[in-house]
């Protein structure tokens, strides 16, 4: 049988677990079923997911941290000369293994920003599922690969994938720019920019391009951003009117969707961008490559979408996101206790 | 796409009325034929082929197109070799040479020709996937409906679009018969060259696992790192990251796992031995011992084949303290570390000085080894503690009885 195009899923800050995605997969399954002008290719048929997973890194990290301090709580306790030390060893094991938001939410994002091991352990890693599941398909037909990354998970997948498409030549193969590529990037609360270490993110291989631009990562570029999401806002990705070029601007490759309605209080939640027709129609469209679902139809959605949602409760629900809102020049500190006080709420 | 968009809305009701009609007709369809078929039935013909155009039904193995299942036969099949692939090609070639009517512009029949001719020459010849735009899958793709970046002049959605505009014409007909021959011709060029980059994709799959376990290694293998050694530690990989750097000053490639562990107030406990400690009140020359390594560094190398990580050797200074009655108890000294393959743990050994006396400390996973292996000589310094405590009971009893 053909391949299918594959999405793969990669997920956000917090304590996923493998089938993490099946939430999303749900979503964006039934939005595609919606439209009458998607029938006609049927979703099973054309697509197929792939979740990709890298909590399990930091969680080896953080079990290596409980497992050193409780070690020397053990042998402290069996040498019997610092036994008031052991209680606070044991105290700092027992800390990793919390399930609290800081070793999930904030810590995640800290280790991934400011352990380069760490960053670099998780690209790698990620490389790995793309490529396994890429050399999986039948390599006699023609491959088609997406990626649908929110949060944490858009600064993790744009690293990864300038590491692989800026990656040297090797024995058998020029640059892989030239054999594959994903169709689009879709970058769900892009937070690439705020959390950018070694790789800048308007100057990186991850911008949409012509098939026949050899530096270009991908096709499409997404970027969907909710207008009072904390986690997106400080240091926003906004590249400039000519990123990366107006040709390619002009040919519609790059999709900067910014959307104001609210469905709930967690408006960071990786479905509530999902389920909004300007972000899910705008990526079905990508994804088809054609405009399958036209303007028109589009803001039909759109309106019958706001209509739905508590247009009476609008005002409280913006009033209790305001104290979260962050600015370009916030500092990281005042980032992530922002992020870790709005994220505290659900 | 712009422009292309705009001729999408001007036909758009159209498109969506017979998207809707041909939905329940067409989602049955189990191949591409089949799906046409619907679609000719239904009067939508060239939209039929438009939305094959993305969903690349034709020159896929689901297509029994007599022609796409004679150029599959050459390369679909396990261990396919370069000759035929190159066969695959050059009977693509043959087709647009011989059958030109159904491959219209001229230009862009000259344009697939040429890209064909080199792609079949340098697949024959060796070259590696991407040093050549014909051995480019994404540049046999059909771009938004309409072209290929290696036949530029192919301009699909216009032509059939242009052709159909009156409805189902001998003109349209044809229009759609040559869209779908080049949608075949594309599909299967691509395919071909897919194959033929496998490979390569293959190779970079092997190099990404290479390095993640080399990060694995560093991580599981390397000396344990608590927290602060894990951010100093980034930041000597940072310091020390060579990696090239592109036009726009971006580093090219992964980072490489680093060769090299800064150790930086690391605990650990050991035992302690020190000649001159006493046997007499009962205590061993032994005494558990608890130490900070202030500050040092482990470096090992890498098995360029495997990634597996060989040897290391290292070196601290360290404090050390071990409760005793008379004695000293700090002592100051180096800590060396050593593994000799990577079936071993780190062996921790480490030279101090208390006071005047010499020590020599073991960490609790050397130690672990030294008391399995010196389990006779513990046993013999207990048994030597034994003999001389019955004797000085002996003693004992005798003086008392003297008395």
């Amino acid at each position: 049988m053909p391949n299918k195009h594959v999405i793969f899923l990669v997920h956000g800050m917090g304590d996923f677990e493998a089938s993490w995605s099946e939430p999303a997969q749900t979503t964006i399954r039934n939005q595609y079923g919606a439209y009458a002008q998607l029938s006609f290719l049927p979703f099973e048929q054309r697509f197929e997911f792939q979740e990709l997973f890298y909590n399990d890194e930091f969680e080896a990290l953080r079990k290596m941290w409980r497992k050193s301090s409780a070690a020397l709580g053990t042998a402290l306790k069996a040498t019997g000369i610092a036994a008031p030390m052991v209680a606070s060893l044991n105290e700092l094991a027992q800390l990793t293994d919390k399930k609290s938001f800081m070793n999930t939410h904030v810590l995640d994002v800290l280790l991934y920003r400011f352990a380069r091991q760490t960053a670099s352990t998780i690209r790698e890693s990620l490389r790995v599922q793309i490529l396994k599941k890429l050399t999986s398909l039948d390599q006699a037909e023609p491959i088609r690969w997406s990626i649908v990354a929110h949060s944490l998970g858009t600064s993790v997948i744009h690293d990864t994938l300038h590491e692989m498409y800026s990656d040297t030549p090797t024995k058998v193969g020029e640059k892989l720019s030239g054999f594959t590529r994903p169709d689009v990037v879709a970058m769900i609360a892009n937070v690439s920019r705020v959390l950018e270490e070694d790789i800048d993110v308007y100057e990186s291989r991850v911008r949409p391009g012509n098939p026949d631009d050899p530096s270009a990562a991908c096709k499409y570029y997404l970027n969907a951003k909710h207008f009072l999401d904390p986690i997106p806002q400080a240091k926003a990705f906004q590249p400039a009117l000519h990123w990366p070029s107006i040709g390619v601007r002009n040919r519609g490759l790059l999709l900067d969707i910014g959307i104001r309605e609210i469905e709930q209080l967690n408006v960071h939640d990786f479905d509530h961008y999902l389920r909004n027709p300007r972000v899910h129609c705008h990526l079905f469209n990508c994804l088809l490559d054609r405009e399958a679902i036209d303007a028109a139809a589009i803001n039909t959605a759109q309106a019958q979408f706001a209509a739905h949602t508590p247009l009476d409760d609008f005002g409280g629900l913006v009033k209790k996101l305001k104290p979260f809102q962050l600015g370009e020049e916030d500092l990281l500190e005042k980032v992530m206790a922002t992020w870790a006080k709005f994220l505290d709420l659900f | 796409m712009a422009s292309r968009l705009r001729s999408f809305r001007t036909l758009a009701p159209a498109w969506v009325l017979l998207l809707v009609c041909l939905a329940a007709t067409t989602a049955r369809a189990e191949n591409c034929l089949e799906r046409e078929k619907a679609a000719i039935d239904a009067g939508a013909a060239p939209i039929g082929i438009l939305l094959d155009s993305v969903e690349a039904c034709y020159g896929r193995s689901v297509d029994p197109d007599a022609f796409t299942v004679a150029v599959r036969a050459k390369f679909d099949k396990p261990q396919a070799s370069a000759e035929d692939l190159v066969a695959a090609l050059q009977a693509l070639a043959q087709r647009v040479e011989s059958d030109s009517a159904s491959y219209a512009p001229a230009e862009a029949r000259v344009q697939a020709l040429a890209a064909l001719a080199s792609a079949a020459t340098s697949i024959a010849h060796g070259a590696p996937v991407g040093t050549v735009d014909s051995l480019s899958p994404p540049k046999w793709r059909v771009d938004q409906g309409e072209t290929v970046p290696l036949v530029r002049a192919l301009k699909l959605t216009t032509t059939v679009n242009a052709a159909c505009h009156d409805g189902h014409t001998p003109a349209c007909d044809m229009a759609v018969t040559g869209a779908r021959n080049w949608l075949r011709l594309t599909v299967l060029a691509e395919s071909v060259v897919t194959l033929a980059g496998a490979p390569a994709l293959r190779e970079r799959l092997a190099l990404a696992e290479h390095r993640l376990a080399m990060w694995y290694a560093y991580r599981d293998e390397a000396l344990p790192q608590y927290p602060w050694e894990w951010l100093v530690n980034s930041a000597y990989i940072g310091r020390h990251d060579d990696r090239e750097r592109d036009e726009h000053h971006q580093p090219i490639g992964p980072r490489v796992p680093p060769g090299l562990q800064i150790i930086l107030l690391h605990p650990g406990v050991g035992l302690e031995y020190r000649d001159t400690a006493s046997n007499s009140s009962g205590k061993s020359k032994f005494q558990p011992a608890i130490y900070l390594e202030a500050a040092g560094f482990y470096k090992w190398s890498w098995d360029e084949e495997t990634g597996a990580m060989l040897g290391g050797r290292g070196i601290s200074a360290v404090v050390s303290y071990t409760k005793r009655d008379t004695l000293t108890e700090v002592g100051y000294g180096l800590l060396f570390h050593w593994r000799k393959s990577a079936e071993l743990k780190p062996f921790t050994l480490a030279v101090t000085k208390s006071g005047g006396d010499t020590s020599i400390l073991l960490n609790v996973d050397l130690a672990d080894y030294v008391k399995e292996k010196l389990a006779y000589y513990r046993q013999a310094e207990a048994n030597i503690r034994d003999l001389r405590a019955e004797i000085g009971a002996l003693k004992d009893r005798t003086l008392s009885l003297v008395h």
